[in-house]
């Protein structure tokens, strides 16, 4: 992150004839992987010395403006073979302050694991309706970045945290309806007649649940797990704001099914110098998602 | 001073999912308890309130016009400091249960990070104090508390025989278990030399599992050649998931931690790399899928949640049984949300079956509450 900024710097004041940096900011986009960099130029009167080459691979858009008219300085801006860069010569007579605006991609997305120490709640213990994880974010080196830069925004820092669902399937699904369940996947399972001819007399016994009832509750309680519909069952409050969520995959269960155990919810908060620790919460709704599954299966 | 007090007796007691803080405000010459509770908004405390034995735990302190000379937090022995943020190296002193912070670097923050070890006991409420003092000779004091808790796998009773009803391939005796922790355990069964009865997969697992994982090894491969810069990632990753982790190895479940943090860490800094990580999974799965129908994946998935905070990992994995009395050597291994390590539970017994069954390993335990 720091690097590329440094690099522009550099170039700044190799030209610091014909510009002086007098204040900067930078603004970190994390998920689009983006930075922008501000940088409030002087442009020192009667010396111009040509072009100001921004040679950076990284560095994608750039764009000027007089200060503290706000006026667009576009004739100003260059690009020769594949290089931005801008020429303070061709800037509206008498400006004296500009703002140049450099937009790039950031090269290594493993800078924000240097920069903010980000911790989650791993196993929520509430017994109520509603099941909390509290997520926090802290800045881990603010005076350096103090130091560098007037304003500093990083925008939407990602926070993943597993929410488990599985206790709510299993204890709103009816016993009966687990096994009709269990019986119809040992009866495609087995070859054994006697066997096979003992799972059709119990399930006979237990009518409620097979057939089209069965598969229609099964494919309802599916849907229910969907990202669009999940989302319905979750709130993230305080500091933070919802992004997404997805059916979470496991490190250790070598195997996933149609229907998670935990559901990743992704959330994302912003840190600033002014703020440089944030606190969050995102709230399960449990107790309307247990409603939910009880009425599918009743 | 900090300090943990024991709550074993009622180990699932719900907290407020606000921190407790408390103020109390101590002052060195005169009384302004006016200014002070004006003063109390600009100041503010936060630990989470409850997490894992073993967890880190963030804590951190935002102020706004006030300067203070010297900040003290004062922590229980079980906790210990990670990392703090915005204070330079000789600006700081660390003493058992103690900081104290000579000054900040850049005024109004104060952050850090504490590791807790595992406790005697399973369930422990911790109070974290921290003082804040002015140059007046005023100070400002929180108390912020935490619910530190793990699991606790009892084994509370091995039956000599276990008898099975061959004709339900139904055991007649249980082993049975309890999770006397608060906490969630993750567990399997595995079985230990000298057992005369091998744990293996069940069949519709095995074509399942083989099949799955050999499609993620090419996935996985196509992956690390798309993220070169994760590579290493990608190769831990693909260990993990093509062999099976015995929850009961120290050193297995610290890979799995270390992975499973640095995939988290990742997939939050890249979504596209996020992305693709999902597609890989979920590519070998719909390729997959028809081979278990979605019976069969209820099935496991029902017998994989046996009890409250629960999971095992092998539920339908299964033993095959009879016609001759044969000792059954098992450990029952199990980790926590954490991926913390546990000791195993040792099990040994002898099963009794007239005839040949393949016994599915969640019908050997018998689930009880815990204390």
């Amino acid at each position: 992150m720091l690097r590329v900024v440094g690099k522009i710097l550099d170039i700044i004041e190799l030209h610091k004839r014909q510009v002086k940096v007098s204040s900067q900011e930078l603004s970190i986009r994390v998920p689009e992987g983006t930075g922008e960099l501000c940088l409030a130029l002087e442009v020192q009167p009667g010396v111009y010395g040509g072009k100001i080459p921004l040679n950076i691979p990284n560095v994608t858009r750039i764009s000027i403006h007089s200060s503290p008219a706000f006026k667009r300085e576009d004739q100003s801006i260059f690009k020769d073979d594949m290089t931005l860069g801008f020429d303070p010569s061709k800037l509206s007579k008498d400006t004296k302050m500009v703002l140049l605006r450099v937009e790039y991609l950031l090269e290594d997305r493993a800078f924000l694991d240097t920069l903010v120490q980000r911790s989650s709640h791993l196993d929520p213990q509430d017994e109520g309706d509603i099941e909390s994880y509290w997520m926090t974010a802290q800045l881990k080196n603010l005076s350096v970045l103090q130091k560098a830069f007037a304003r500093l925004d990083l925008r939407g820092v990602d926070f993943n945290v597993d929410v488990g669902v599985y206790e709510d399937i299993k204890t709103k699904i009816p016993h009966k309806a687990m096994r009709s369940i269990e019986r119809a996947a040992e009866f495609i399972g087995t070859r054994d007649r006697n066997r096979l001819l003992r799972i059709m007399l119990d399930q006979r016994k237990g009518m409620d649940y097979v057939g089209g009832d069965l598969v229609k509750a099964v494919r309802e309680l599916t849907d229910l797990f969907l990202p669009t519909r999940f989302a319905s069952f979750l709130n993230v409050g305080l500091g933070f704001r919802y992004h997404m969520c997805v059916p979470g995959a496991e490190m250790i269960e070598s195997i996933l099914l149609a229907i998670p155990k935990f559901m990743t919810v992704v959330s994302r908060t912003d840190l600033s110098l002014e703020e440089p620790a944030r606190d969050g919460i995102l709230r399960y709704h449990r107790g309307r998602m247990r409603n939910r599954i009880e009425k599918i299966f009743s | 001073m900090g300090s943990a007090t024991s709550i074993h007796s009622s180990p699932n007691r719900a907290l407020s999912p606000v921190t407790e803080t408390q103020l109390n405000s101590r002052t060195a010459g005169d009384d302004s308890s006016g200014e002070l509770a004006q003063r109390d908004g600009h100041l503010r405390v936060y630990l989470p309130p409850q997490a894992l034995q073993g967890q880190v735990l963030p804590f951190f302190a935002l102020w706004k016009a006030v300067t203070f000379r010297k900040i003290e937090v004062l922590f229980p022995s079980e906790l210990e400091i990670g990392e703090i943020y915005n204070v330079a190296r000789n600006d700081y002193t660390v003493e058992p249960g103690k900081l104290v912070v000579e000054k900040v670097e850049v005024d109004g923050y104060l952050g850090m990070s504490f590791s807790s070890r595992r406790f005697g006991t399973t369930s422990e409420q911790v109070y974290v104090e921290s003082n804040f003092h002015e140059p007046s000779g005023k100070v400002y004091s929180r108390r912020c508390r935490i619910h530190l808790f793990r699991p606790f796998l009892a084994v509370k009773e091995i039956p000599s025989n276990i008898r099975v009803n061959v004709a339900r391939c139904q055991p007649l005796d249980f082993i049975h278990v309890a999770n006397e922790g608060t906490g969630t355990i993750r567990m399997g069964i595995v079985s230990e030399e000298g057992s005369d009865l091998p744990i293996r997969e069940s069949a519709a697992m095995s074509d399942f599992r083989k099949n799955l994982r050999s499609d993620l090894d090419t996935g996985f491969t196509d992956l690390a050649g798309a993220f070169p810069e994760q590579a290493d990632l990608v190769g831990k990753v693909k260990e993990i998931w093509l062999r099976p982790v015995d929850l009961g190895d120290k050193e297995a479940l610290a890979r799995v931690k270390s992975a499973a943090s640095s995939l988290q860490e990742a997939i939050m800094n890249n979504e596209r790399f996020g992305r693709a990580v999902a597609e890989t999974f979920a590519g070998a799965m719909l390729k997959n899928l028809s081979l278990l129908n979605i019976l069969e994946q209820l099935v496991d998935y029902f017998h994989s949640v046996p009890a409250k905070k629960v999971l095992m990992i092998n539920p339908l994995d299964v033993v095959e049984v009879g016609p001759k009395p044969a000792v059954l050597k098992v450990k029952l291994v199990y980790t926590d949300l954490a991926n913390g390590h546990y000791e195993p539970v040792h099990v040994l017994t002898r099963v009794v079956a007239k005839r040949r069954c393949n016994l599915p390993v969640y019908r050997l335990l018998q689930w009880g509450q815990g204390d």
